[in-house]
């Protein structure tokens, strides 16, 4: 059942982030996704593992298919939404672990704007020597920012 | 084996598959038929939503097309009625201009403004007056028939006795019999025919004209049409409705002429 409220979520996820071009150019939801299913891994599996590598990795999965679905979808090479997505999935229970460890709205704001900023540089830093294809630095810049800047309620509201 | 160890090396997994997998597509694209059965549910929700959107945008620009179209509707229809006012605004002002070219005694056209102030009486305002060579006493009329006379003259305006006034009286004749008469107003949408005695045979629908005996209507006007006639009951003289050609609520454009006497 839990599974299956993931993957319906990460369809709403990507058919919002595919048709609407205002969420497309502002927001980054497969971004939020990931934090957000970090989030819960870190609560779920808090109790039982302190270490908190079952959440990690289980979140690191989560991150990887969300990020090869999106090259899948994006037409463009296989790993570099699968790269930066895993990373994602991965940090986001160790943030709470080992950096901060304890969640806090302030935090949640700081650590998804800094997400945002991680995803759009490892993507399109992948991209760019295994196709060829170069965006310019002021459009990439103002859209890892606009996205990172419009991504901070998400980072205050959803909790662990 | 400590719990960074377990993530350095998770992290060295992801990135490595991550590293291969870009490589081993960067010449070729051997997953391209994964990619396209992968894809495919995608590309198939895509084309379903944009579906979608172009329908609702399609409605949402009809929406707009018919708003567009009933203003325009509206516009237009206001035009008709405009062009409409125009026409019949025309068509009055060429009989008002075929009076005035087989009328010797005109004196100018004039427009009615406003209805008497007096609730008692039965008037009108004209927008010309003594400018205009207007003077007391003046018949009005109209292509369909007379109207009244000015009674009170001002520099730009003046005012007229209409011809349902109780006050209003003019000489007439029966078109048929050419018996003469006196028609006064009575202050309601009809007017009396005085002073035919018994004998005479009048019908209704019978024309009434002006006499011009009276010296202040030219001879010949239309002046209306007997619609009741009673002979019962009555000693000196018949009781005759006449039903006026020009009813007074119903004009626009007149004409004023010279007084008879003072006409050729």
């Amino acid at each position: 059942m839990n599974a299956l409220k993931w993957v319906l979520l990460a369809l709403l996820v990507f058919l919002l982030q595919t048709q609407s071009a205002l969420i497309k150019d502002y927001l980054n939801l497969p971004v939020i996704l990931v934090y957000y299913f970090g989030l819960k891994s870190y609560k779920r599996n808090y109790g039982q593992d302190y270490s908190g590598n079952k959440a990690a990795l289980e979140s690191m999965v989560f991150g990887a298919i969300i990020g090869l679905t999106e090259d899948v979808i994006s037409g463009s090479v296989f790993g570099p939404g699968l790269l930066s997505k895993g990373l994602l999935g991965l940090l986001t229970p160790v943030v709470f672990t080992d950096m901060v460890f304890r969640w806090t709205p302030l935090w949640g704001a700081i650590i998804i704007v800094i997400f945002t900023l991680l995803d759009g540089i490892v993507v399109i830093g992948s991209r760019i020597p295994f196709t060829g294809i170069h965006v310019p630095g002021a459009v990439f810049f103002r859209v890892i920012c606009l996205q990172s800047i419009m991504s901070t309620p998400f980072g205050i509201l959803l909790k662990p | 084996m400590s719990k960074y160890r377990k993530r350095f090396i998770v992290l060295i997994v992801l990135v490595s598959t991550a590293i291969a997998l870009m490589s081993f597509q960067h010449n070729r694209n051997p997953f391209a038929f994964f990619d396209s059965i992968i894809s495919y549910p995608f590309y198939a929700l895509d084309q379903f939503t944009t579906n979608i959107t172009l329908t609702i945008k399609r409605m949402q620009r009809t929406f707009e097309e018919n708003k567009t179209l009933r203003e325009e509707v509206s516009r237009l229809g206001l035009e008709k009625q405009q062009y409409r006012e125009i026409f019949l605004e025309n068509e009055r002002m060429k009989a008002l201009l075929s009076l005035k070219e087989r009328e010797p005694r005109y004196v100018a056209t004039a427009r009615i403004i406003a209805r008497g102030p007096d609730k008692l009486l039965n008037t009108a305002i004209l927008d010309k007056g003594r400018n205009s060579g207007l003077e007391k006493g003046m018949a009005v009329v109209t292509p369909k028939g007379l109207v009244g006379k000015v009674y009170s003259v001002l520099n730009s305006y003046s005012n007229v006795l209409l011809l349902e006034d109780a006050n209003f009286s003019v000489a007439v004749r029966l078109q048929n019999s050419r018996r003469e008469g006196v028609l006064s107003g009575t202050g309601n949408d009809y007017c009396l025919l005085k002073y035919i005695p018994p004998e005479e045979n009048v019908e209704k629908g019978d024309m009434v004209i002006t006499s011009g005996i009276d010296g202040i209507f030219p001879a010949g006007l239309p002046v209306g049409v007997v619609s009741k006639v009673k002979k019962e009951g009555i000693e000196f003289c018949q009781y005759i409705e006449v039903q006026p050609f020009q009813s007074g609520e119903k004009i626009e454009e007149v004409i004023v002429l010279k007084q008879e006497s003072l006409g050729s």
